[in-house]
């Protein structure tokens, strides 16, 4: 694994309670663990230290877009050779990265998408379900991408395709963004089933339908603005 | 009286946009042929209104309030991508801040790879 380091970027903002326990089970798996504090106020970025990550800060809060650009570009300056997006919060299983990266790599393949549709959606509410399902004819409708889940924070990329994508989008839009990128640069991509297990706590910090339209209206306006 | 502060307000407008170098030319002479336009239906406002027929609106103060809806949401879409555009510019700076200051885990904790090169 040294000749071909594999990075982990995991976007933190106000997860002082799960980070520590995120961090210790990508660290089994990768000694590469990069968490990325968007301004939070809270122990995000010490906790994430003490546990053992490195720990890239941003002065301010800019959004989860951003932190996973600001990851990435860090991973790329270190010699990553891979680079995996992981969420703060618990909901992914560190195991399924090798399991993707392993398909990566197999396959000689661009870039992984975790799917909960394709795999397991552990106390999915239907609400929930609905939003993502939306996402999901939004991205078919204006990409030609044929994805099952547009919005998993699991991803396996190589470095070559991490250089291709350039995320402007900071707060949430960046995974359809992300999705756009991949249609545009005709990234080879592959979806594979990772089980997302939500938790009383993921869901509170998960987005409500509410921010469904305004990454809508960051969509838009990131055409306008480009 | 009224139209003397219209018009000396006018004035004023036109000298500041004059004034501003870095707007580009063409903008600048859109906005002083708009005064000058405005000007002119300050000093005969039944003009304003005969326009206002032919284009099928009753009264000069319709049309020009009409306009003016436009103009201000055109104003307020173009600050906001300004303001979009000014954010993209600190996320540049925040994010170059934040790799220039990353803390690394102590090497013992890292021991399966070699310490990470530290930024230049």
């Amino acid at each position: 694994m040294d000749s071909e380091p594999l990075y982990i970027v995991v976007p933190a903002y106000r997860e002082a309670g799960v980070i520590a326990g995120t961090v210790a089970g990508l660290l089994s798996v990768c000694p590469n663990v990069v968490v990325v504090d968007d301004g939070s106020a809270d122990r995000t970025a010490d906790n994430a230290y003490a546990a053992g990550a490195v720990v890239v800060r941003h002065p301010v809060n800019l959004g989860q877009g951003a932190a996973l650009q600001t990851g990435i570009v860090y991973a790329l300056e270190q010699g990553a050779r891979f680079i995996a997006t992981f969420d703060a919060d618990g909901q992914h299983r560190p195991q399924d990265i090798a399991a993707m990266l392993a398909t990566l790599r197999a396959e000689s393949l661009d870039i992984v998408l975790g799917s909960r549709f394709l795999g397991e959606a552990e106390h999915l509410p239907s609400a929930r379900r609905m939003v993502l399902k939306a996402a999901v004819l939004f991205t078919r409708l204006t990409t030609s991408l044929k994805v099952t889940d547009t919005h998993n924070g699991l991803r396996v990329m190589t470095a070559d395709a991490a250089r291709q994508l350039n995320l402007v989008q900071d707060r949430m839009a960046h995974a359809s963004e992300m999705l756009a990128q991949i249609a545009e640069h005709k990234l080879v991509y592959k979806e594979v089933p990772v089980t997302v297990s939500y938790s009383q706590y993921s869901l509170q910090k998960g987005q409500r339908l509410s921010g469904a339209f305004r990454v809508l209206a960051d969509l838009v306006i990131g055409w306008l603005v480009r | 009286m009224i139209k003397l502060v219209l018009l000396s307000f006018l004035v004023l407008v036109a000298i500041y946009v004059l004034m501003q170098r870095s707007t580009s030319t063409s903008l600048r002479i859109a906005i002083e042929v708009l005064l000058v336009l405005g000007a002119y239906f300050v000093v005969a406002p039944e003009q304003a209104t005969a326009v206002a027929h032919t284009l099928g609106v009753g009264r000069g103060t319709d049309l020009i309030l009409y306009t003016w809806i436009i103009v201000t949401f055109a104003i307020i879409l173009v600050l906001y991508l300004k303001v979009v555009a000014m954010n993209r510019t600190i996320t540049q700076l925040a994010r170059s801040l934040a790799l220039n200051h990353v803390r690394h885990p102590p090497a013992d904790t890292a021991a399966a790879t070699p310490a990470p090169e530290p930024r230049s």
